[in-house]
């Protein structure tokens, strides 16, 4: 095999090599290094994301258990473009265990980015565990970060417990569809399904109900508010991204891809957890008055509005779901950027924070705006088109009921983002100061800005390539 | 009923008492040798169906390094925290029902289409087999686990070194 620039698993291999990187430099600076790691991390990314454009498609390793397809490199683009975002993000942390351990802080991060990658192209077993594995651990590393907070390791081992458990689910279906395939091939998955093997379906189900932790679907949704509270805020907001999006790659591959022309027996099963999620996740949050946790339990109904998508086990179906995704990206990455600045002013992330927000600091107060309606799904912001599509795919499946259930419970999304908004324009605060946004930080919120508004006011690139990516798993 | 049946089912008895008492005794430290033998009960039955590097690796790893690393840290956490840790069972009702559910479902699924009994065509040296394979194509997972043991020490040291 030649070199070249677009040969597969090159990508992996420079990320792994720049996590190498950045713990020897944590290593030799003394001092503060957090800026110079974190702009190493960056700039390193930066030509990580060039790889997956000049990589070849359909490129294979290992007999098809690695695959560089449209898919795949749909999905590595979207890990490492959130993981920039969170980065720009975190630069701007001044507590002192970052300034310290600024290179842990990284290298856990890429490592964990490894992990997402290596997934997103498995199609063996074997490989997707192990995959799982390395994505996961330095996340529950990562939420305890801040070590002397006694809620933050509260909620690191809540958050480790559980995942280490989801991963024994899974390796336990895993190990029951090998028994029935006698492959770790996903290839074996379609057929041994439609021979009707009961202990098939049994693996595979709970081989679901692994993955549902991972993505914190109802009822396995938990451990994600008390993570979310505790861990840094730019972590938080990749967390409640990347590894998600991670999890639905699994799924697609799973039980799309692998299922193949069987894939249609899981739909009651999706849609009845989606509905549940749904449900959850929006009446949950309508009683938090930490934005932490509010975001937290709206993102579960986030995940249930993708499920919508899966749920229709279709080509545009699975599309409208990666399209979603993107939208979700943007959207609630914004806003927990957003609630960073606010946090950093403030040194609180109460609801009550944002009183007055309108008039202290008008355009962050109304980028917060955006994503929030952009999270609910008003028109012309990038949410609004994800939810339509997602539901349209849905009712060409007939699921009316699924759709009539989320619709009626975006209004109760609606009602709490706005209960937000309440505060930031109508209300008033005793204070007037402008909050500061630190540069960086601002850059990270334009971004999002102009990937929630772009999308919104022009989805049609969007839309056209997230149906080219989903056809080729058809 | 032949040999193998008898040291099946007797293994599996050993299996059984030894699992269900590691979750019921009170004593941490009782438990930890319960699932001692339980662990070398499984190999037991690894060495049954032929796997013989597996329930080496199974008392190597499991009944040798995972319970001696156990062990130690209940005797190194009872040290700091000076009192005896005991294993709450206050949720022995609800746990009991998960159990009872997930059995029932799995023995019905079985008997719905009973596995095939004839052993699959096995190579001649599993061991030389099985390291063949996780060098060529199972050679990713394998290298992506010493990425995995790497994140997972420096998070394990992060955790562990005392704050300056």
């Amino acid at each position: 095999m030649t070199f070249d620039l677009g040969m597969p698993l090159l990508a992996e291999v420079a990320l792994f090599a720049l996590a190498v990187l950045v713990l020897i430099v944590g290593l030799i600076t003394q001092g503060n290094a957090h800026q110079r790691i974190g702009w190493l991390t960056l700039i390193g990314l930066v030509g990580v994301l060039g790889l997956t454009f000049v990589a070849t498609e359909g490129a294979s390793l290992f007999s098809l258990s690695f695959v560089q397809d449209d898919f795949a490199l749909f999905a590595k683009r979207l890990f490492i473009v959130a993981t920039m975002v969170s980065l720009l993000g975190s630069l701007t942390l001044r507590h002192s265990t970052f300034a310290r351990r600024s290179a842990e802080y990284h290298f856990a991060i890429l490592s964990s980015l490894v992990g997402m990658m290596v997934l997103a192209s498995a199609r063996d077993l074997v490989l997707i565990f192990v995959a799982f594995e390395l994505m996961s651990i330095p996340l529950y590393v990562l939420t305890g970060f801040l070590k002397r907070d006694s809620t933050t390791s509260e909620a690191a081992l809540k958050f480790f417990l559980v995942g280490t458990v989801s991963s024994a689910v899974i390796a336990y279906g895993m190990s029951f569809i090998y028994g029935v395939t006698g492959s770790t091939a996903l290839e074996a998955i379609g057929p041994a399904l439609a021979d009707g093997s009961p202990l098939m379906v049994l693996g595979m189900t709970m081989l679901f109900a692994g993955l549902s932790f991972k993505i914190a679907a109802f009822p396995f949704h938990m451990w994600a508010p008390d993570a979310y509270e505790a861990a840094s805020t730019p972590f938080v907001a990749w967390l409640a991204v990347a590894p998600k999006a991670a999890g639905f790659v699994a799924i697609i591959r799973l039980y799309v891809e692998g299922a193949g022309s069987t894939s249609l027996m899981w739909m009651p099963m999706v849609a009845a957890i989606a509905g549940m999620t749904i449900v959850t996740g929006n009446l949950m949050a309508i009683p938090q008055s930490n934005i932490k946790r509010l975001l937290a339990y709206s993102g579960i109904a986030h995940i249930g509005y993708m499920l919508i998508g899966l749920a229709a086990f279709s080509s545009s179906g699975v599309a409208m779901m990666l399209f979603y995704l993107v939208a979700y990206l943007f959207g609630n990455m914004g806003a927990f950027m957003v609630v960073e600045a606010v946090a950093q002013s403030e040194s609180s992330d109460g609801i009550d924070a944002y009183k007055g927000l309108a008039q202290r600091s008008p355009l962050l107060a109304l980028a917060m705006l955006i994503f929030l309606l952009s999270l609910g799904g008003i028109p012309f912001v990038a949410g609004f088109w994800a939810k339509l599509y997602v539901f349209w795919a849905a009712i060409e499946r007939g699921l009316y009921g699924l759709v009539f259930l989320g619709a009626v419970l975006t209004v109760v999304a609606l009602y709490y983002y706005l209960l937000v908004a309440r505060r930031m324009y109508i209300e008033t605060s005793d204070r007037t100061d402008p909050i500061p946004v630190p540069g960086l930080l601002g850059l990270a919120i334009v971004i999002c800005l102009i990937g929630v508004i772009g999308i919104g006011v022009y989805p049609g690139p969007w839309v056209d390539m997230a149906l080219r990516v989903a056809s080729t798993l058809f | 009923m032949t040999g193998e049946a008898v040291a099946f089912y007797a293994l599996s008895a050993m299996l059984v008492v030894s699992a269900l008492a590691v979750v019921l005794s009170k004593n941490l430290f009782h438990a930890v040798l319960w699932l001692a033998l339980a662990l070398t009960g499984t190999a037991g039955i690894f060495l049954l169906l032929d796997a013989e590097f597996l329930a080496a690796v199974q008392l190597l790893l499991y009944a040798g390094g995972v319970v001696t690393i156990v062990v130690f840290a209940i005797v190194v956490t009872e040290r700091l925290v000076g009192e005896t840790i005991t294993q709450t069972n206050r949720r022995i009702a609800g746990g009991a029902l998960v159990c009872g559910a997930l059995l029932w479902l799995l023995i019905t699924t079985v008997l719905e289409r009973p596995l095939a009994t004839e052993r699959p065509i096995m190579p001649d040296d599993l061991t030389k087999a099985i390291g063949e394979s996780v060098l060529t194509r199972f050679v990713l997972p394998f290298e992506l686990l010493a990425v995995l043991m790497l994140a997972a020490l420096l998070g394990a040291i992060y955790f562990a070194r005392p704050e300056e």
